[in-house]
């Protein structure tokens, strides 16, 4: 990991606070069994021993990426007492767009309801809603008065469902938050920072499907157009010191340490990673917010999701700092501090009415 | 000091894989790999880093031993 510049609203200009966050997740629940049902390489022990998952969410047939976007944005414009003509940019994290052109934010914008105003796609893959998440924090630093920062994936379309190494991670969902302006430096997003490493280019890939090597029938009898990993062990250990390095980076920007820290809500591609995540770094168990056993790797939408979780469980008061974490296929990677703020909680309220 | 290595790297992959010599090359799976490198930092007190995990550091217990005296 080479060098990370970190922005810091507050202190660099305009603070900006999360108004809102929202999550998706589609109705169908595919459990182990369901998968090895359908031809899974191996059993659903075999599928909890290697990656600590029992069941994810897919897609309905008639699903796509900007329809669960479109939801979880609904919801925390809901949630946050905004209409969508508020809104004065969408950005929508994801590697699973209805179509590799236009993007998938566009379709979103116009079924919302907002204006005219810039809509966009951010491929960063896992780290998505942190990449979105920053650039939301620039436009408000600039001017903006509302930012919708989003991540949805489809995953499931693009998963091999005879592949020993992929089969069982990918689960299906959405996460939104509404991004605005705050009072107060030292509360909401108070810093953001991300790094790209594109050694790692090869590692998590959709083969075909781009420029590179257009999808024929030579791909599709490789299974080019699903998600391959390289080497999984390799991938593993790499997005482990993709967090654990950028959150290294943040803290260090801010004189924190990871003790400091309320509460970690990491990307979660697999329940070991976790483990090692929270070993590696010194973090009590019950500070990591773990969400994988049920839902699987929702891909850029794991952020915001298992932020929701946290904000929704009960167990975080005003002024808690959390700690965002992502790594993705690219490489990517990211680490965010927010500090929670009443608003927020008051906002997250409006789920039960 | 560095047969204690080689002795201590056969004992923990023994644990898990049958060792037919130190130098045979090992077939191990993708979750046996990561435990045995999270074992190997355990015992011996440092991190596999992901760029690290390739078969010329892991392909025996020979190639893990002289990776562990490496570190």
């Amino acid at each position: 990991m080479k060098g990370m510049s970190v922005l810091r609203p507050g202190a660099q200009g305009r603070p900006v606070r999360l108004a809102a966050v929202a999550p998706y997740l589609p109705s169908r629940v595919v459990t182990n069994a369901d998968l090895v049902a359908a031809g899974a390489p191996l059993d659903a022990d075999e599928m909890v021993r290697l990656s600590g998952i029992r069941a994810r969410r897919f897609a309905a047939p008639d699903e796509a990426t900007s329809d669960l976007a479109l939801a979880a944005a609904r919801k925390a414009l809901t949630w946050a007492g905004r209409a969508a003509t508020d809104v004065d940019r969408l950005l929508v994290a994801t590697v699973s767009p209805d179509h590799s052109s236009p993007g998938a934010a566009c379709r979103t914008q116009t079924l919302l309801g907002m204006r005219t105003v810039p809509a966009m796609d951010i491929v960063a893959a896992c780290s998505g809603f942190l990449y979105a998440l920053d650039a939301a924090a620039r436009a408000v630093m600039t001017g903006d008065e509302a930012v919708l920062a989003v991540a949805a994936d489809v995953r499931s379309r693009f998963v091999d469902p005879l592949d020993r190494a992929t089969c069982a991670l990918f689960g299906d969902g959405a996460g939104a938050a509404l991004v605005v302006p705050g009072h107060d430096p030292d509360a909401g997003l108070v810093a953001i920072g991300l790094l790209a490493d594109g050694e790692g280019y090869a590692s998590v890939q959709v083969p075909a499907g781009g420029s590179r090597r257009p999808i024929d029938a030579a791909a599709l009898a490789d299974r080019a157009q699903y998600v391959h990993m390289r080497s999984g062990p390799q991938v593993y250990l790499a997005a482990v010191e993709g967090m654990l390095g950028t959150a290294q980076r943040l803290l260090d920007a801010l004189n924190l340490s990871f003790a400091d820290i309320d509460f970690v809500v990491p990307h979660q591609p697999n329940g070991r990673i976790l483990d090692r995540l929270a070993r590696l770094a010194g973090i009590p168990d019950e500070k990591v917010v773990k969400i994988i056993e049920d839902i699987g790797n929702i891909s850029a939408a794991t952020v915001p999701v298992a932020l929701h979780h946290l904000l929704a469980s009960g167990r975080v008061k005003v002024g808690d700092r959390l700690l965002l974490l992502a790594a993705g296929a690219g490489y990517t990677a990211g680490a965010a501090l927010l500090v929670v703020d009443a608003a927020l909680l008051c906002a997250q309220a409006r789920e039960h009415g | 000091m560095s047969d204690d290595v080689l002795v201590a790297v056969r004992a923990l992959v023994n644990d898990l894989v049958e060792v037919v010599a130190d130098d045979a090359p090992l077939d191990l799976d993708s979750l046996t790999l990561v435990q045995i490198a999270e074992e190997l930092e355990a015992r011996f007190e440092f991190v596999v880093r992901a760029a690290d995990l390739t078969p010329a550091n892991f392909d025996s217990v020979a190639a893990m031993a002289a990776y562990v005296r490496a570190r």
